[in-house]
């Protein structure tokens, strides 16, 4: 099944640079919590969008766009707006009777924007890091067989390439359907990161006691014994997954959607790099001389 | 026999432990009184899903020395609770934190939809002080003019006394005009700077000044030793009550800005949290049709377990109490499939035991020690990134990863105590050792 490893990492070689490129030339629709800016969610009694622009366009010194928003909504977003300015538009939209509800106001300064930023990306390295160390560690064992450290580098490979996968997807959404990349995907990001890693090493320790059984089978076999005998436990459980994001996806509110389907995305992925490119980048790495 | 006694034991213990726990997630569920602690065991939901208004505010310490900053902030925090409490919101969080150079003080309202009052009661620093009149002569020599006619009127100088010596102040009326009053009262020291200021400004007159203007003026007729004095203003009965009211919640230490501010409407967070129960259910009936279908009896055994695991899960999140929001609902969902994956482990290895030839006894309990590898060392690296992303991630990431440990923990509770022990137990059965049961072909009897 995974016999031709050079054919599975190529593959997936190739998808990490796409989503590589994807998101360096595409660059990512970033949210106003990572920038800073104001969005200003409303319920509205009339939806003539035209209107409503041009009337807080010529009413208001505040440079803003409008958009139309899911379920009937409308989105309002600009530079970080003061209490004053806010409360300004309110007024207007209250006074002309446009205003119907006022689902949510948010306002965010740029350092806290940048702050977010660095925190969310201090977070994912040192978890990146330990996750290296703790496979390490718990591959001890194994080291007659394959360098543990190799069984972290291998794994991690498979989670970048999932991360890396499932941002490319949200440039593209954030591209051609407005959807932004804010602090709610990080969280995506670290469940997928969470999943994605927890997949390979069921694979992993799959490879060890294979190995440990069988200890005269070359590498390529014992991996794809371990591949094969995981894989209905591997679709098993991503299917179980999927069946709660997909009702969450039918039933849930406007407000996960987007959530909810970059955990599913995420999910698939990561059920895939599990079985197609940790074991094949562990075997790459397992014969590059030490 | 003595082992088919200890499973029971441990059956009727999580029966109990079960048991205990729906009853606190059911409606009718008690109070917890312990000594200091008090728990009223309702979920907490987050902003982001009952709605409210969540504010960062920086805190200017430019005018204080480093030493002072620590105390000047929880100052601040405790004037802004004041302020938040004579509001009538319930349980407001005000908390403080320091982001490189910039301390900060964030707040969180719950529940409370039009944030403009609440922004504009945090914001208002009433900043009472007193200020002497300065003569003629010395405001010349002060601004180093020659030209009497140069000054527009009196000049008044600061003093030492600010409402930073106020301990308290009320409402009266002048009881010859009638005019409401606010009454000031200070503490010790203001009560000596205050007699200082009046013996020393005999026939001048001191000014009252809020916010940097000036509200009144009177003529120092006499000494002044009982730390009393009155502002009539000329206010309004309602003006004069919450000029009181804002000096007795005492004035800020320091300046604070607002540099962030989320709100959610009612609606939006009572809608997103209605539609996520619903789904969940959903999604969970769903995990447990499908896992009846595919591994039939022991798919059984799962979902009891999750039924187990779901159920301990909500009661110590109202234990704890641990505030649920979006991302804590993202970690709940992505735990159970966690907790699914511990019982698809060893029930795919038990398949593969009964295959090899095994007979059940025996396939089922090395299948669980082969499984049970599996499970610790993901769920361990799971456990890992919970407390790495709680430890430096921002509120809602921590807001995962506390849902997400807590569902790493009990979910491998659940698959090592109950999924084992049932399994173990239900399958020691000749009745239940059969393939329609199982879904494996030819089992081997045990001799």
């Amino acid at each position: 099944m995974i016999l031709k490893t050079k054919l599975w990492l190529i593959i997936s070689l190739v998808s990490l640079l796409c989503s590589s490129l994807i998101i360096v030339v595409i660059r990512p629709t970033w949210g106003i919590d990572f920038t800073g800016g104001s969005l200003l969610e409303l319920q509205t009694e009339n939806q003539d969008i035209e209107k409503i622009r041009d009337l807080l366009n010529n009413e208001t010194d505040i440079s803003l766009s409008v958009q139309e928003g899911s379920d009937e909504t409308l989105i309002v977003k600009s530079t970080p707006l003061t209490e004053a300015e806010h409360q300004e538009i309110i007024t207007l939209l209250r006074r002309e009777n446009i205003l119907k509800e006022e689902l949510r106001f948010e306002s965010i300064g740029p350092t806290i924007g940048a702050e977010l930023r660095r925190k969310s990306l201090t977070a994912v390295s040192l978890v990146v890091a330990v996750l290296i160390a703790y496979l390490a560690y718990t591959f001890r064992q194994a080291s007659g067989f394959i360098a543990s450290w190799k069984f972290g580098l291998a794994a991690v490979y498979a989670l970048m390439h999932d991360l890396l996968f499932v941002m490319a997807i949200f440039v593209l959404l954030g591209k051609f359907g407005g959807v932004m990349i804010d602090t709610l995907f990080v969280t995506a990001m670290l469940a997928i990161l969470g999943y994605s890693v927890n997949d390979t090493i069921v694979i992993f320790n799959r490879l060890k006691s294979e190995w440990t059984i069988n200890r005269n089978e070359s590498l390529a076999t014992i991996s794809d014994n371990a591949v094969k005998k995981s894989l209905v436990r591997s679709l098993n459980t991503s299917f179980t997954t999927l069946l709660v994001l997909g009702a969450l996806l039918l039933f849930g509110g406007s407000t996960i959607r987007w959530f909810i389907v970059a955990l599913a995305c995420g999910t698939i992925v990561g059920t895939y790099s599990s079985l197609f490119i940790a074991p094949p980048a562990l075997h790459f790495l397992a014969k590059v001389r030490r | 026999m003595r082992e088919r006694k200890k499973l029971w034991l441990i059956i009727i213990g999580i029966v109990a432990l079960t048991g205990l726990s729906g009853w606190l997630n059911s409606p009718v569920h008690p109070s917890i009184r312990i000594g200091q602690l008090e728990r009223d065991l309702n979920i907490k939901l987050g902003l982001d899903l009952q709605g409210g208004a969540h504010l960062i505010y920086k805190a200017d310490l430019s005018g204080i020395t480093a030493d002072e900053a620590t105390d000047a902030l929880a100052g601040v925090r405790d004037v802004i609770e004041r302020r938040v409490n004579a509001f009538g919101i319930s349980e407001p969080v005000i908390r403080t934190n320091k982001s490189g150079d910039e301390h900060r003080v964030i707040v969180e309202l719950a529940g409370v939809h039009d944030p403009n009052a609440a922004i504009e009661l945090i914001g208002a620093t009433p900043q009472l002080d007193f200020r002497r009149e300065v003569g003629e002569e010395e405001a010349l020599e002060q601004f180093n003019i020659d030209d009497p006619t140069a000054l527009t009127g009196p000049v008044f100088e600061r003093t030492q006394l600010t409402g930073r010596s106020l301990k308290r102040s009320s409402v009266s009326f002048d009881q010859t005009s009638s005019q409401p009053q606010v009454n000031l009262e200070f503490d010790g020291e203001g009560t000596d700077i205050f007699a200082d200021l009046t013996k020393n400004n005999l026939g001048k007159r001191i000014a009252i000044y809020l916010d940097e203007v000036p509200i009144s003026a009177p003529v120092v007729q006499s000494e002044i030793t009982n730390g009393q004095a009155v502002i009539s203003g000329g206010f309004s009965l309602e003006e004069a009550k919450q000029l009181s009211q804002r000096l007795n919640a005492g004035a800020l230490p320091v300046p604070i800005e607002l540099i962030g501010q989320q709100t959610i409407g009612p609606s939006l967070g009572s809608l997103s949290i209605e539609r996520s129960i619903r789904a969940g259910m959903f999604g969970l009936i769903a995990v447990v049709v499908w896992m009846i279908i595919y591994y039939r009896l022991p798919g059984i055994i799962a979902s009891t377990s999750l039924v187990v695991y779901a159920t301990l899960f909500l009661a110590i999140v109202r234990i704890m109490p641990i505030t649920l929001t979006l991302a804590g609902v993202a970690g709940f969902i992505l735990t159970v499939g966690m907790a699914v994956d511990a019982n698809v482990l060893i029930f795919e290895r038990l398949k593969e035991n009964l295959r090899l030839g095994r007979s059940v006894p025996f396939a089922v309990r090395d299948g669980f020690k082969e499984a049970w590898d599996s499970i610790r060392a993901s769920n361990i690296s799971s456990l890992l990134t919970a407390l790495v992303l709680y430890a430096f991630g921002t509120s809602m990431v921590r807001g995962f990863a506390i849902t997400f440990g807590l569902g790493i923990i009990l979910s491998m509770f659940t698959a090592i105590v109950v999924t084992r022990t049932l399994l173990t137990l239900i399958l020691s059965s000749k009745i239940t050792q059969k393939s329609v049961l199982l879904g494996v072909k030819n089992i081997k009897q045990a001799s």
